[in-house]
């Protein structure tokens, strides 16, 4: 209707470059979050021999093989980590259904090698997500 | 004062409204934010001291109504630093920045504040993974609040204009 008070509400070059400026706070953001990532949610490998811990190892994206040698009942069991992935690759027990299991990755998930009374067990991080309640 | 009230009343109605909507978005507390319109429509009608005023009444009144203490503590905060951030966006670029980049200003600015009070309140640094979130929303609400008020207002600019 106004032509007058139409132009002085029309959208002007600060606009755009402030929409730009706010869509690279949000872009800086991310990549700072995704560069420091400690509440990111790796899991870790719990490594037990007769239910006690001998070992703990972080299961992160990207990390080499890793073989990892613990003594148990009747001899050593050899596991092997790879990412975030963990086997028993060895073990000194008669049928190897620990062997068998193959790879277990995510948390919860367990191999037991009973007659060598060792165990893995996958532990997500609690750090992961610790958020339970936001209000508005 | 009575245009005061008036802006006053008119955020916490629109601040009704909006709690009745289902969430629009995935992310927790993200909303539109409709009540900022009545700031918005504060600062450019009349002036920053109106506008300042709008948003630390419209906090107060509308914290006490939820009820909700944290939410209080969040939105009035939030509300007063973005305003002032508003402000200040429109006297530097008087000429650059329309009302569209300054809704975004304060949307931004507002829900940065947020999650920092958020933060120095129950210390968990796990909020901060919202702020990118956050932000990306921030820009189509507070262009959308932008638009709301930039129609209301140049139709009661017309309207005066009709009368006088």
């Amino acid at each position: 209707m106004d032509l007058a008070s139409g132009k002085k509400w029309q959208a002007k070059a600060g606009d755009f470059f402030i929409v730009a400026l706010a869509l690279g706070l949000a872009f800086a953001s991310m990549a700072t979050i995704s560069s420091t990532k400690n509440g990111g949610n790796y899991a870790t490998a719990v490594i037990e021999v007769a239910g006690r811990e001998i070992k703990q190892v972080k299961l992160e994206k990207g990390m080499g093989r890793k073989k990892i040698t613990v003594d148990g009942f009747r001899g050593p069991s050899v596991i092997e980590v790879e990412g975030q992935k963990v086997r028993m690759l060895k073990s000194a027990c008669p049928d190897r259904l620990c062997v068998s299991m193959g790879w277990i990755e995510s948390g919860g998930e367990t191999i037991v090698c009973l007659p060598n009374r060792v165990a893995i067990k996958i532990v997500e991080s609690p750090k992961g997500r610790r958020i339970d309640a936001v209000t508005e | 004062m009575t245009s005061l009230a008036l802006f006053v009343s008119v955020g916490l109605v629109l601040n009704i409204i909006e709690n009745g909507f289902p969430p629009l978005f995935p992310v927790p507390g993200a909303k539109l934010g409709l009540a900022n319109i009545a700031t918005v429509m504060a600062l450019y009608l009349y002036d920053s001291t109106m506008a300042l005023e709008v948003a630390i009444i419209r906090g107060l009144l509308g914290g006490i109504l939820r009820g909700n203490i944290m939410g209080l503590i969040l939105s009035f905060s939030a509300g007063l630093v973005s305003t002032a951030f508003m402000i200040g966006v429109k006297a530097v670029g008087k000429k650059q920045v329309s009302i569209l980049g300054v809704s975004v200003v304060g949307a931004v600015i507002h829900n940065i504040i947020q999650i920092s009070v958020a933060f120095l309140l129950i210390k968990e640094a796990a909020l901060f993974l919202y702020t990118p979130y956050m932000i990306l929303i921030a820009i189509p609400t507070g262009l959308f609040i932008g638009y709301a008020s930039r129609k209301t207002c140049s139709s009661l600019e017309n309207l005066t204009l009709a009368k006088g």
